[in-house]
């Protein structure tokens, strides 16, 4: 007589040794096929050393995608963005530093420690109303109703430090965002991390959003978690009522 | 217990991983191929002259393949010689398409082979087969058959392989409980003929159909089926090359060969090798050699039908090298035609058929030219936007390119050597000379050096596209980027040194259903004469349903039918019918 428990073993087993047969008769044709990777095409990336701060969109270079224009991805390539130079740059397997161009590049995700970040690349006339480079939008929310953030870094005014006697320049780096939001098949409106900005940002349902805020006790909207939360909720609201 | 259930797991755990990893824990020794071809064709008996028509199903461990691939499918002779190809993109575990039997072929017994790339890593008994014979329009003795034929009869060391060694038809009838029922038995001349396949216990379940009607001939009867299901019955299914040097194609094409040293026959590692292809726009692909010499290119659909050209950037010219090409066509082992009997019903048919083949030509109703397929392209190009794009035309005609970048192409720069030309490009972005020469290509060809572009005058060049150096493809980085597009095409007559090759890459054509005329809508009066003997092919008719109709009219010619079905389920299951109608006048 077997006992439950033993059944339960021999079930983990089971099921284990299924999905292992099951993965491994998968494999044939992924291990055999033509792998192509799609070449990245830029021009040599010069880092401005020193500084305070830093001008990348982190200062752990991380291992990420990057998906083409033409449909292609190229995986597991070290990326980052400079925020200050809007470039995005990849170290190249002779270890240089390649500034990618972005023509060929219609957006980016880096593996962080928080998680996945996903960047799409957007015309910068849309957000900024200015006709000047395409820039990438980090995705913080997709939906109905989607939120965005346009990651920059600003270069501030040197600043002066004594070594060894000598004054020395550097910059100095302060990173900023300016944040979206976007209705399916709507423009962009920016939005700034206030509650009266959020509201102001739907003129035709601001007493909906109001409401939905007093409903869920948000008081303030002070970081980017409480507007990825507010517009999920107002998203879903939105539907629910279409 | 808690000991116990650890141990447990950890057991479950190992023999888990023992299964994801046994392929590389094997080594690949035990490794078998999987994929095969079942390879259908129209007839299979032929004029010189006509298309054959052919549909593959690609089954993977005995399903339909869910993945992309690409079949190849050659005809040959006794001899080896290869007369005819053709490649089609496998989707969904199928494809169709056509050979053009050329009018000149010579009467006798020829072979339709089949393959994916990835079954070429294993023995070539894998490849689905068919016997065809084809007999010359003019023949009028048909020794072609009767010397093969007696060929395998007498010599004993040569053994003819069975025409149909592979599934047949009452196999089939084994498993397939499907019949194929027409309205009538017997049909006029220009009569709507209803073809009802009644699919029994496979209703609800999707299959695709081959449907095929042709006049009955004796060598259909003799032993061939007449719709082919050669399954390539492997004497053995184990894989030749145990990590596969061939790789599967399911979404780009695979362009191989080898660079050997001509003096030593040694294979050259670490060679660089360049592609480009003739277009409007600087396209470009690198590979490098492994430690066997071999490199691959990957090519997508962007270069179907164009000319590839090749060049070895490494080793450089002092080392002698060359090429072998990995050809996609290739079948070594021997084709021994099966012995048959020849008898006055074949040759009458034969007869019959080169006649109604003639009157087909003079009214053009055999069409030898397939539309090739529009497939999305993407070119892997260079650049996207140049630093700096000039017309000639916007200024005064220079006479050729020295004085073209003297005047109009401010950072290109073109001196005098020891009755050489040397280029160099000013770095926009640390405003120096570069020390090599930029990467040159005319009308998409990359060429060797600049002393080949200088005849090229304002009157030939439409637009010149510069881009800034050190542009990084990939791994390679380019000194600059130099665009040329002529006017009249002239990157096609560039003289090419030694250590450029020219190519032609494969394309895929589109083969019609040939479902005939209908009858219904052409007035009465038509006096154009239908002597159609294939009166009906369709090879993409997928459906579910427990009876599925398709209509067509016969022709003017008189005679017995075969109705021949042949079906795929969603599971691999092949299954099969056939009838016999007769057409009197």
């Amino acid at each position: 007589m077997i006992s439950y428990k033993y059944c339960q073993y021999y079930i983990l087993c089971f099921v284990l040794v299924l999905t292992a047969s099951i993965s491994r008769g998968q494999t044939q044709v992924k291990t055999s096929s033509l792998y192509f990777e799609p070449p990245l095409v830029g021009k040599p990336y010069a880092r401005v050393p020193g500084g305070v701060g830093t001008p990348f969109l982190s200062l752990r270079w991380t291992y990420g995608n990057i998906f083409l224009t033409n449909g292609d991805t190229v995986k597991n390539k070290i990326v980052n963005m400079d925020c200050a130079k809007n470039k995005l740059v990849y170290i190249a397997n002779s270890n240089r530093m390649v500034a990618l161009d972005l023509n060929f590049v219609k957006g980016f995700s880096v593996s962080t420690p928080e998680g996945l970040r996903v960047f799409k690349k957007e015309h910068s006339i849309s957000l900024l109303g200015i006709d000047t480079a395409e820039v990438f939008l980090e995705i913080l929310h997709e939906g109905n109703i989607s939120a965005y953030a346009l990651r920059r870094v600003q270069i501030g005014s040197n600043a002066t430090k004594s070594a060894d006697g000598v004054s020395v320049s550097q910059n100095v780096y302060t990173p900023y965002a300016i944040f979206y939001i976007q209705r399916k098949g709507e423009p962009y409106v920016q939005v700034k991390l206030k509650r009266k900005s959020l509201i102001n940002a739907f003129p035709g349902e601001q007493e909906t959003v109001k409401q939905l805020l007093k409903e869920n006790h948000i008081r303030q909207i002070n970081d980017e978690q409480a507007l990825v939360k507010v517009i999920s909720l107002l998203g879903a609201r939105l539907k629910k009522d279409s | 217990m808690k000991n116990k259930f650890c141990a447990v797991v950890s057991l479950a755990c190992f023999v888990s991983l023992a299964f994801l990893n046994l392929d590389s824990f094997a080594d690949g020794n035990d490794r078998e191929m999987t994929e095969k071809i079942i390879l259908t064709t129209d007839r299979s008996v032929y004029i010189a002259g006509e298309d054959l028509f052919y549909n593959l199903f690609l089954m993977d461990s005995d399903k339909p393949a869910a993945y992309n691939s690409i079949g190849y499918i050659l005809i040959r002779d006794y001899k080896g010689r290869i007369i005819g190809t053709s490649q089609i993109k496998i989707s969904e575990g199928k494809a169709n398409g056509a050979i053009y039997l050329s009018d000149t072929l010579k009467t006798g017994y020829y072979q339709v082979v089949s393959y994916t790339n990835y079954m070429r890593n294993a023995e070539e008994a894998n490849y689905a087969t068919k016997q065809i014979i084809v007999a010359n329009r003019f023949d009028t003795e048909f020794s072609g058959l009767l010397l093969q034929n007696q060929l395998g009869n007498s010599n004993s060391s040569i053994t003819g392989a069975p025409v149909s060694s592979a599934t047949t038809m009452a196999q089939l009838a084994d498993i397939s409980e499907i019949r194929a029922l027409t309205d009538q038995p017997v049909y006029k001349k220009r009569q709507k003929v209803v073809l009802t396949i009644d699919a029994g216990d496979m209703a609800g379940k999707p299959v695709n159909w081959v449907i095929s009607v042709s006049e009955k001939n004796n060598y259909n009867e003799k032993g061939n089926t007449p719709v082919a299901l050669q399954t390539g019955q492997a004497q053995t299914n184990t894989m030749v090359n145990h990590s596969p040097f061939y790789l599967a194609e399911d979404r780009y094409l695979e362009f191989s060969g080898r660079l050997i040293n001509t003096q030593t026959g040694n294979a050259i590692p670490k060679g660089l090798l360049y592609m480009s292809s003739f277009d409007s726009i600087a396209n470009f692909q690198y590979a490098t050699t492994d430690s066997n010499g071999y490199f691959r290119f990957p090519l997508s659909d962007y270069y179907n039908g164009k000319d590839l050209f090749v060049k070895v950037a490494k080793p450089d010219k002092s080392e002698p090298f060359k090429i072998q090409f990995t050809p996609k066509f290739y079948v070594n082992a021997p084709f021994v035609p099966a012995s048959f009997p020849i008898d006055s019903g074949l040759i009458s048919y034969l007869v019959r058929s080169q006649n109604i083949v003639r009157v087909q030509k003079s009214f053009s109703q055999i069409d030898s030219r397939f539309e090739s397929y529009k497939y999305p392209k993407y070119a892997q190009k260079v650049y996207f936007k140049s630093n700096y794009t000039i017309s000639p035309s916007d200024y005064v005609e220079l006479k050729d390119f020295v004085e073209i970048a003297r005047e109009i192409l401010p950072p290109y720069k073109i001196r005098r050597n020891d009755n050489r030309y040397v280029a160099t490009m000013l770095n926009m972005d640390n405003r120096d000379y570069t020390k090599k020469e930029p990467i040159t290509f005319v009308d998409g060809i990359l060429t060797d050096d600049v002393n080949q572009i200088i005849q090229l005058g304002s009157a030939d060049i439409k637009k010149i596209d510069l881009v800034n150096p050190d542009w990084i493809f990939g791994d390679i980085v380019m000194p600059g980027v130099l665009f040329i597009k002529t006017y009249k095409d002239l990157g096609k007559s560039l003289t090419l040194g030694r250590e450029n090759y020219k190519l032609t890459a494969g394309n895929f054509f589109k083969a019609p259903n040939r479902t005939g005329p209908n009858y219904s809508i052409i007035p009465p009066g038509s006096r154009e004469p239908d002597f159609r003997q294939l009166l009906y092919w369709n090879p993409s008719l997928r459906s579910k349903e427990k009876s599925t109709v398709v209509e067509f009219y016969t022709s003017d010619y008189e005679g017995i039918y075969d109705i021949r079905v042949t079906g795929m389920d969603s599971d691999g299951g092949l299954h099969s019918a056939k009838t016999l109608i007769e057409v009197v006048n």
